[in-house]
């Protein structure tokens, strides 16, 4: 640790040098191996306005920036140093000019990234996969990325993005996109058709923060996840995201236990209606959620199993997973839980409004409520779910706002004003957001 | 960083009668009863626990402290009987680098021994690492973790041998036994070097009453009066 003393002799030596005049003779960049060197040229050029060893230091950083925005490199690291050639010195003439040059050494990111996932969330499971290669084609910092989605309510969508920025500028850009969804309407749609999905998945908690709750880090590392989902669902609906008629009735239920760490059989059940009125200007929908985890062979349940509750599709007014059991800023999930809203749904108030955004803008008001509870090994689950309907337990939310429904999802923007008995809950009054296919 | 933070240990279970089968943790375990430290243990065994992912790790209010050397330096900040703040600067100097002789060594040695050895890791290390997961990701994660401790030993040895790895042990043991000689401690009163090799000694003994090829323990039973000086650390603790 550089004492004060010394800390202030740097700092008088770099102000002396700081306003020494420079000329910068030239700028390396150290690493293109695929790259074309013209997609560097414009980030790198404002370095040679430079004047001083100050504007050089600045322009270098800013140029690295404006380098690493564009997203083809995996580090940059810039020296500053003296031209090889100096003219020769003037001793006694300090205002004379010092030659620099400047060296951008980069690694490149690799040209091809692939990825895949599952989002499970809201009883929904996406499988998500993304090929995207950068830099590939051209070696102009081009970007073309292919998306494929399939979700279990009946989606399926395809998208394909290629930006190119205009000669290596990363604020301009041409943005090309095309997207294509289809629509199976079969497998869900009839009762008694039942559905078997085979889940075994690898969980490990990552990147849990250094002073993380001890409870969250102990049910860190490997485990296994083997089990045999089956969902029977009811669904006469005629829109998935925004229904004027129909309604859904599904039940999941999920057993783990054939190999694997984890054995419990997981329940869900979810149920909507809806009804239009006036000629369909008028939608009242309700919704009823509910959950069960029980755990075989008296062992607590994992995190990663547990149901949570909160979010702008689940109960509006707080935050995603904000409601619930908690230990020292981390939401632990619940092991039952319930949740139900009404909502109204009305088109625009005025004529001209109506014409312009016709039924894919609707205002909406809602009131919903939840409750979430852990149930221990040693407790019975009876008791359990009664203590969910105890009114001083519960969380609530009224709000209204608006609804924009497109083909892949729904968009919400609700003023939500949440009431919760629990303190450690994460909820505010105020404005929220949704985007999702399945919803509360 | 109250002084009445509660500690809890967290460490690689209990094995071979002692209080943990992990010599870094039964360092840490019979350092803490040296400084008369009040702690609770979790034995579970979990690495990922730890947020550098080795044991142990104390874990004292909202601090947390992993890996030996940080335990030890959290203990001897803790420490109001003063044990660890005995030694003179010169002393302290040496009982470091005897620690860190040790942590290297004795610590690659035992690896060696334990993942390396074709018939110890069939009979003893495979099974009891690969019980604490469920099959057949347990099959992977072996392999991974031999894999990676393969890679560990080849940074510091050229060629990953039997005899090359076991020789610098004898070595590090030759010199602890020199600098002990008939003394009761290393230095004039029980220090963190004491429990730091009689937790190494321990485990390996310990070990080679189970393991199929005793190598490392047979080279640590050529020194009477370390084993000698082990038995007294963790009498003295009793």
């Amino acid at each position: 640790m550089a004492t004060n003393e010394e800390r202030a002799k740097y700092q008088r030596a770099f102000a002396e040098s700081a306003t020494r005049p420079v000329i910068v003779d030239h700028v390396h960049v150290d690493g293109l191996t695929f790259t074309n060197p013209e997609t560097v040229t414009y980030a790198s050029k404002a370095v040679f306005e430079a004047k001083t060893v100050a504007e050089a230091l600045q322009a270098a950083s800013a140029s690295a920036v404006e380098l690493q925005r564009l997203g083809i490199f995996k580090s940059i690291e810039v020296t500053v140093d003296a031209a090889p050639y100096q003219p020769p010195p003037q001793v006694h003439d300090p205002s004379s000019p010092q030659h620099i040059e400047v060296t951008f050494n980069v690694t490149e990111s690799s040209r091809l990234a692939a990825s895949s996932g599952t989002l499970i969330g809201n009883a929904e499971v996406d499988w998500e996969t993304n090929a995207t290669l950068r830099n590939a084609l051209f070696g102009r910092a081009e970007k073309l990325s292919l998306n494929y989605a399939v979700g279990m309510r009946n989606k399926a969508a395809y998208m394909l993005d290629y930006i190119q920025p205009i000669s290596g500028d990363p604020d301009r850009f041409i943005h090309s996109s095309s997207a294509h969804q289809r629509r199976p309407r079969s497998l869900h749609s009839q009762l008694g058709l039942p559905v078997m999905v085979y889940i075994a998945c690898n969980t490990r908690l990552l990147n849990i923060p250094f002073r993380a709750s001890m409870l969250v880090r102990e049910q860190a590392g490997h485990s296994l996840l083997s089990s045999i989902k089956h969902v029977l669902t009811h669904d006469t609906r005629n829109d998935t995201h925004l229904a004027t008629q129909g309604k859904l009735v599904e039940w999941t239920q999920e057993f783990a236990g054939i190999g694997g760490d984890a054995k419990f059989i997981k329940s869900h059940v979810q149920a909507q209606f809806n009804q239009a009125f006036f000629n369909e200007n008028l939608i009242v929908s309700a919704s009823l959620w509910g959950g069960l985890l029980s755990m075989l062979g008296g062992t607590e349940s994992r995190i990663s199993d547990r149901f949570f509750l909160g979010g702008p599709n689940s109960l509006r007014g707080f935050t995603v997973r904000g409601a619930g059991p908690h230990d020292k800023g981390a939401y632990l999930g619940g092991d039952a839980y319930v949740a139900g809203a009404a909502h109204v749904y009305s088109t625009m108030p005025f004529k001209f409004l109506r014409d312009t955004f016709g039924r894919s803008l609707l205002l909406h008001g809602f009131a919903s409520a939840g409750n979430i509870t852990q149930i221990a090994p040693d407790q019975f689950v009876v008791p359990r779910l009664l203590s969910l309907f105890q009114p001083g337990s519960m969380r609530y939310s009224v709000g209204a706002g608006v609804v924009f429904r497109s083909g892949m999802a729904r968009l919400e923007l609700n003023y939500c004003v949440p009431f919760s008995a629990a303190g450690t809950d994460n909820f505010r009054a105020g404005f929220q957001v949704g985007l999702g296919v399945s919803f509360l | 960083m109250a002084d009445d933070d509660p500690i809890v240990l967290y460490q690689h279970p209990p094995g071979w009668g002692l209080a943990s089968r992990d010599a870094a943790c039964l360092a840490v375990q019979t350092a803490l009863k040296l400084a008369r430290l009040p702690f609770t243990v979790n034995n579970a065994g979990n690495t990922a626990v730890s947020p550098t992912g080795e044991l142990p790790l104390l874990c004292a209010g909202e601090e947390l402290f992993s890996g030996f050397g940080p335990c030890l330096a959290y203990i001897r900040n803790r420490d109001t009987s003063d044990v660890f703040n005995a030694l003179t600067d010169e002393e302290g100097a040496s009982a470091k680098a005897f620690m860190s002789l040790v942590q290297v060594e004795l610590q690659y040695a035992k690896i060696y021994w334990y993942w390396f050895e074709e018939d110890n890791y069939t009979a003893v290390t495979h099974p009891r690492f690969a019980s604490r997961f469920a099959w057949p990701l347990n099959i992977f994660l072996a392999w991974r973790q031999q894999r990676d401790y393969h890679a560990l030993l080849s940074t510091k040895f050229e060629q990953v041998s039997a005899e090359k790895i076991y020789a610098a042990a004898s070595t590090a043991l030759d010199a602890l036994s020199a600098r002990l000689g008939d003394s009761d401690w290393f230095f004039a009163s029980p220090s963190a070097l004491d429990c730091c090799v009689a937790a190494y000694v321990s485990e390996i003994l310990g070990a080679g009453s189970e393991l199929p090829t005793p190598a490392l323990a047979t080279i640590v039973r050529g020194h009477p009066t370390l084993v000698a000086h082990a038995q007294r650390v963790l009498a003295q603790l009793e």
